[in-house]
């Protein structure tokens, strides 16, 4: 039996980060769901909803020796830009070492996308959405501002990668 | 004027926090509290839901120890719907415990607080981190890869994902294990094995007797422990019941469904999270040595424990308890004990996966709602982990209590960190290498702090108190 973790082999690895119960904070979960639920994924693209457990798997594709060709995050931010907009910025923009003042989470995972890159020769990309506010406390769902978001996300990997919708 | 150094967030824990160190005139520390600064309703959102989905949505509460969360909740609900749940499904929980605990304590002790030792407390902060330790130790760093490796595919193989797992449920296990999967994991099981026996023997040979003054020093404080015992008293990380051992080394033994007699919940206002104490040792008291005071975590359990039931981690006890003696309190320690807990994890999962029921086909038995109160209990790789359902006639959640390992580490992460400031600042001086070593404090108990919060109304908001050496509030900054 192959001893690496599927994602590992992929040559595209698609994250969809965030919290479901959080309102829209959920918003890379969904661009993970809304992918699988219209399109076939090709056995080299892995599309992965992580929740809020990113790290694990990129603590794991960061110290293999197999890894992915191109890494995307998709993730909420609130960068006080328009509710709902859909912004793919370089992994370059992410905020240095410690200091992380926006809402990706983890603060090892943005350095973490910079090891990624800078030292390990994967392409990242990543895809955030302004989500504006995240509940404070829970409240799942999101608002139709985000699913509108979701839906544009979607289609720009979708068309990215060339996937073929799924048959009804 | 006292001044106020502000570390936020700490770096390589789960979640964020904030640490504020108050100075006095004299630039020596007068204070240090390690606030929390996110915010859960985890446990009124639950309410009105059926008991059979907690185990897929507390997974949801926080992506770093999914497992505890799924078997902590999975056992509420054996417990809510009266149940023994399947032996071979019991084995399988065990067993996907055993390698979650192999693949945090692994990630923990390498790459979380493996820098700090590896690299240096006083290294450059962008070297201590994963790439860091790969060029600093190159060999190690591929073992611990490549069974990291194992450890995910593995719990892919056995629940069908590791991330957020829903193969446990009421009763029991909904995947039985196949024989050639069990033929195909035996050899993963014995390479994590020996990672572990290395681990150990690479930290007792090349780390430990480096940073021997730093284990006397850092964070020390005295306090008790909580951890889950085996009937006999033996070392037991999935079942069992609960051990409370106060400093002197004397304890009571409680069933898990009691634990609001023995565990009191006290609340500050500088925090959102709660503050856990022993009931039965009088009030609650932030200070070294307080009667109430309880770490639970890896130390814990090597403390409470009588022994440990697999043979390699049962000498490696030995030797602890030959050191150290017996509650062991050196904060530090923390990270000695869980590689001890490697060990015991690896011994086991290699024993579950030879022992032929595992592969069982009657993984689950029958459940049926009915109006009751289960109390799952797990010890989750950060210490003891508490679910508490109750349900109405249809299964149809009332009340709902989470304890989480964190928070009942809180008063002791505090008390730690004041300690450590105490001692590396004075006079004002301090470096980024001070300010990390103050952190160590913190990274000992492995805190995860993204679901260790659970204020329900969301009234407070988030500030950050500067307070001046008489006491009084300078001011305050809020997110509001």
């Amino acid at each position: 039996m192959d001893t690496l973790p599927s994602f590992c082999r992929a040559r595209v690895l698609i994250l969809g980060v965030g919290n479901v119960l959080f309102g829209n904070d959920g918003f890379g979960p969904q661009v993970i769901d809304y992918l699988t639920r219209h399109y076939v994924i090709p056995e080299d693209i892995y599309a992965i909803d992580v929740g809020t457990g990113a790290r694990k798997v990129l603590f794991t594709v960061t110290l293999s020796q197999t890894r992915p060709q191109e890494l995307v995050i998709a993730d909420a931010v609130d960068w006080g830009q328009e509710i709902g907009s859909v912004l793919e910025i370089p992994v370059e923009l992410l905020p240095v070492t410690k200091v992380d003042d926006f809402s990706l989470h983890q603060v090892p995972t943005s350095n973490m996308l910079r090891e990624l890159q800078d030292d390990c020769g994967v392409k990242v990309s990543v895809v955030v959405c302004d989500v504006g506010e995240i509940p404070q406390v829970i409240e799942p769902g999101l608002s139709s501002a985000i699913e509108a978001a979701v839906v544009t996300a979607g289609e720009k990997m979708a068309s990215r990668y060339e996937l073929r919708l799924l048959l009804p | 004027m006292g001044k106020t150094l502000v570390i936020q967030p700490v770096s390589r824990i789960e979640g964020h926090a904030k640490i504020t160190i108050q100075l006095d005139d004299a630039g020596d520390v007068a204070d240090a509290r390690v606030n929390v600064i996110e915010l859960r309703g985890f446990e009124k959102f639950c309410v009105g839901k059926p008991v059979e989905e907690m185990p897929r949505i507390t997974t949801r509460i926080c992506g770093v120890c999914p497992w505890s969360h799924h078997l902590a909740s999975a056992k509420a609900n054996d417990a809510v719907f009266g149940v023994e749940p399947a032996p071979a499904g019991v084995k399988l929980r065990r067993l996907c415990n055993s390698i979650a605990y192999m693949e945090e304590h692994i990630l923990h002790f390498y790459i979380l607080g493996g820098p700090d030792f590896v690299m240096g407390p006083s290294s450059d902060y962008a070297a201590r981190n994963v790439i860091g330790i790969v060029g600093a130790v190159p060999d190690v760093a591929k073992q611990v890869v490549k069974v990291r490796h194992m450890c995910a595919k593995m719990l892919e193989t056995i629940a069908g994902k590791s991330i957020h797992p829903d193969a446990a449920v009421p009763g029991g296990f909904s995947k039985p294990l196949q024989k050639e999967e069990r033929d195909a994991l035996l050899p993963m099981a014995q390479e994590c094995l020996e990672l572990a026996k290395f681990s150990i023997k690479f930290a007792k040979d090349n780390i430990f007797p480096k940073y021997l003054d730093a284990v006397k020093t850092i964070g020390t404080m005295t306090s008790g422990f909580l951890g889950t015992v085996a009937a006999d008293g033996a070392l037991d990380l999935y079942d069992g019941k609960l051990r409370m051992m106060y400093s002197d080394g004397s304890y009571e033994d409680f069933a898990t469904n009691d634990y609001a007699d023995y565990i009191g919940e006290h609340v500050e206002d500088w925090t959102y999270l709660k503050f856990p104490y022993a009931k039965k040792r009088g009030p609650f008291l932030l200070e070294d040595n307080a009667p109430s005071l309880y770490r639970v975590n890896t130390l814990a359990r090597i403390n409470v424990a009588d022994y440990i039931p697999t043979p390699l981690a049962q000498k490696e006890l030995e030797e602890f308890r030959a050191n150290f003696g017996r509650p062991a309190q050196l904060t530090l320690l923390y990270h000695w004990a869980r590689l001890i807990e490697l060990l015991y994890n690896a011994e086991t999962a290699v024993q579950l996966l030879n022992d032929p029921e595992i592969t069982s086909r009657a993984t689950r038995v029958k459940v049926t709602p009915r109006a009751a109160r289960g109390v799952g209990v797990v010890e989750a790789p950060r210490g003891t982990l508490i679910h508490d359902y109750t349900t109405d006639d249809n299964g149809i959640l009332t009340h709902v209590n989470l304890i989480v390992a964190t928070c009942q580490n809180n008063s002791a992460i505090n008390l730690s960190v004041r300690q450590a400031a105490k001692t590396l600042i004075k006079s004002g001086n301090y470096d980024q290498g001070t300010l990390n070593t103050v952190e160590m404090a913190i990274r000992a108990y492995d805190p995860c702090l993204s679901c260790a919060t659970h204020k329900l109304d969301g009234s407070i908001p988030v500030k950050l108190d500067i307070v001046g050496p008489d006491g009084k509030l300078l001011d305050t900054l809020t997110n509001q």
